[in-house]
């Protein structure tokens, strides 16, 4: 059981004097998760603001082994790292545990990563794979990616005459992870501190493949401020944009219900990204949003037999 | 007669660095010169050291690339004249003109940076959070920058609201945002520049051209263009304490010691000193101010970063 008491001792792995941005969700994410783990751990970082703003050469921001390789291969080097270590602990050159984290943005996770996750799930490797999802290809300069929200203005959806904001809707990432059948997959969110941290021990104690889905506000991709970094991801889970729930081997369990559930422009209004939406035009559009996460709520609900 | 300024903007990303320098070549545009103006910046993001250009004449303009000897450098946060990567006055001789955001009146601006230049400085941030409800600072820097150069009120009005426009649509703001860079404007005087004699011949221009290549790509190693980093940790060397704008301090006699301070902090920079008290490292603290909003007790202020002293 995890307390606070414990994880706020150990030091945090990403240390500070990184460049991510004021206010940036990833780290917080990133460090709750590795306090969480009950061995050492070595990381893979797939290209993004984590990977490049972490470790500007010659310095580096962690404090455990850290691989970056390539943009779409953060999977693969984490099952390849998974793989000599099991290749040394039979020749009985490691004996301790040791845990392997891969790190991807939601473009280094949904897009362009998406091939070498599938195939490490697949492949039955232990090691957890974690995206932190603030939406938008953010490190390039908010381009939109397949985890950008129905209605976002990017640079590449950018709201104005022609089309107001991205036209598609997101990708259900953590469920196609689901489908895998691996051992455990949860949804979780940097406000929940307990949560968090009980979803990444679960993830490290399982035989197999574990993936976290945790929301990753971003202040200059959302148009948002920095301070409301955790008041942002609180909202996103009570208006059921961003459910907390987990999936162990195959049953969907939904770990936190809000009281009342508030209405999605509680989550869309503090986003300058999402300012178009408010005009009296648009107005049918924030009412088709509200629909698709009402139901998409409810099919959740019956997954998980309630 | 060969009219040519130069103008280096240094600023911290997110600040406004880069438009105020679109502001600047827009304005002279508008007034009838021709105009330059881009950025210039690394990996790195929102709060990291950036640089940006502008060049303005009365004939077209040849050169090319980034200006190591300006005329005005405009400096938007007033930490990078201690940092040792941004270093704001290099290239600066008597007799150009360093602008400075920040509280110090000009006589003690100088001889606390040791600036050979004029001085002339205004507390931007202020205005800023004054009249704009936040420290962006790109109007305010470029109606600076044009009052130095000694344009018009009206071409500024003009170039603000153009460029605003092009990024926010809130007509509120592109408002205030015309209001505060008059405001700055208006602040200062405009100043006389004594150029040396070889920027304004043309054929010296040309020279200067030569001698500083645009940009250089060597070849590298492999090793060098995949490096391992051999070191633990090392960024904390890195301050990122000057990002602030505002810092965090702790009343201990509130702290319920609920901790939620130090998982939240995104730098990883809170820790719990032996008596089980929160404190942050101000060394790499940037001031996202995280830990107010989450703090149940009220336990933490937002103090405006000043540096004087």
């Amino acid at each position: 059981m995890v307390k606070l008491k414990d994880l706020i001792q150990k030091e945090p792995i990403m240390e500070g004097g990184h460049r991510m941005c004021l206010g940036c969700g990833a780290p917080i994410i990133v460090n709750l998760i590795l306090r969480a783990s009950d061995a050492p751990v070595v990381l893979a970082n797939a290209t993004g603001c984590l990977e490049v703003a972490s470790t500007i050469f010659p310095y580096t921001a962690w404090r455990s082994p850290w691989i970056h390789s390539a943009f779409e291969n953060a999977a693969a080097t984490a099952s390849g790292i998974e793989t000599m270590y099991r290749a040394l602990r039979k020749r009985g050159k490691i004996n301790k545990k040791i845990n392997f984290v891969a790190f991807g943005g939601d473009g280094g996770t949904y897009d362009i990563g998406f091939q070498s996750l599938s195939g490490a799930l697949e492949r039955g490797h232990r090691f957890l794979y974690v995206c932190y999802d603030n939406g938008a290809y953010m490190n390039t300069g908010v381009q939109r990616s397949s985890a950008t929200p129905f209605g976002a203005s990017t640079t590449t959806s950018p709201a104005g005459v022609v089309i107001q904001g991205k036209l598609q809707k997101r990708k259900d990432l953590t469920k196609i992870v689901v489908a895998h059948n691996i051992p455990y997959v949860a949804q979780a969110s940097p406000h929940n501190w307990l949560d968090l941290a009980k979803k990444a021990e679960k993830a490290f104690s399982v035989d197999g493949p574990s993936f976290l889905n945790v929301v990753s506000p971003c202040p200059p991709g959302w148009k948002s401020e920095a301070k409301d970094t955790i008041g942002l991801s609180k909202i996103a889970v009570d208006t059921c944009f961003w459910p907390l729930y987990e999936v162990e081997n195959g049953k969907y369990t939904i770990n936190y219900k809000p009281k009342e559930k508030l209405p999605i422009e509680a989550w869309l209004k503090p986003q300058g990204r999402f300012r178009h939406l408010f005009k009296p035009e648009n107005a049918e559009l924030l009412k088709q949003i509200q629909q698709d996460i009402d139901k998409e709520w409810e099919s959740l609900q019956k997954l998980s037999g309630l | 007669m060969l009219f040519i300024r130069r103008i280096r903007f240094h600023g911290r990303g997110g600040q406004g660095a880069k438009v105020a320098s679109r502001v600047l070549g827009t304005t002279a545009f508008y007034e009838g010169y021709y105009a330059q103006d881009f950025p210039l910046y690394g990996a790195e993001r929102r709060g990291a050291p950036i640089t940006a250009f502008t060049r303005i004449s009365n004939e077209p303009i040849l050169e090319r690339g980034i200006i190591s000897e300006p005329d005005i450098v405009i400096v938007i946060d007033e930490t990078l004249l201690n940092d040792p990567i941004a270093m704001p006055l290099s290239g600066v001789k008597e007799g150009d003109v360093v602008f400075i955001n920040t509280t110090h009146q000009p006589d003690k601006a100088k001889a606390r940076y040791k600036i050979c230049a004029n001085v002339i400085t205004l507390d931007l941030t202020k205005i800023g959070i004054d009249m704009l409800g936040a420290p962006v600072l790109s109007a305010l820097a470029g109606g600076a920058a044009a009052r130095i150069l000694g344009l018009s009120a009206d071409s500024l009005k003009k170039a603000v609201e153009k460029e605003i426009s092009e990024i926010i649509t809130d007509r509120a703001l592109i408002e205030n945002n015309i209001d505060a860079a008059l405001f700055c404007f208006n602040a200062i005087s405009p100043i006389e520049i004594n150029l040396s004699p070889h920027v304004l011949s043309g054929e010296e221009t040309t020279a200067v051209q030569k001698e500083s290549p645009v940009i250089s790509v060597p070849f590298e190693p492999a090793l060098i263009s995949s490096p391992a980093i051999n070191a633990k940790a090392n960024t904390p060397l890195r301050k990122t304490g000057n990002w602030r704008l505002f810092k965090p301090v702790w009343d201990h006699e509130k702290c319920t010691k609920c901790m939620m301070c130090v998982v939240s902090c995104p730098d990883g920079c809170i820790s719990v000193n032996p008596a089980g008290l929160p404190n942050t490292s101000y060394d790499n603290c940037k001031g996202c101010l995280i830990c107010v909003e989450v703090c149940p007790s009220e336990a933490i202020e937002a103090v405006r970063e000043v540096h004087a002293g």
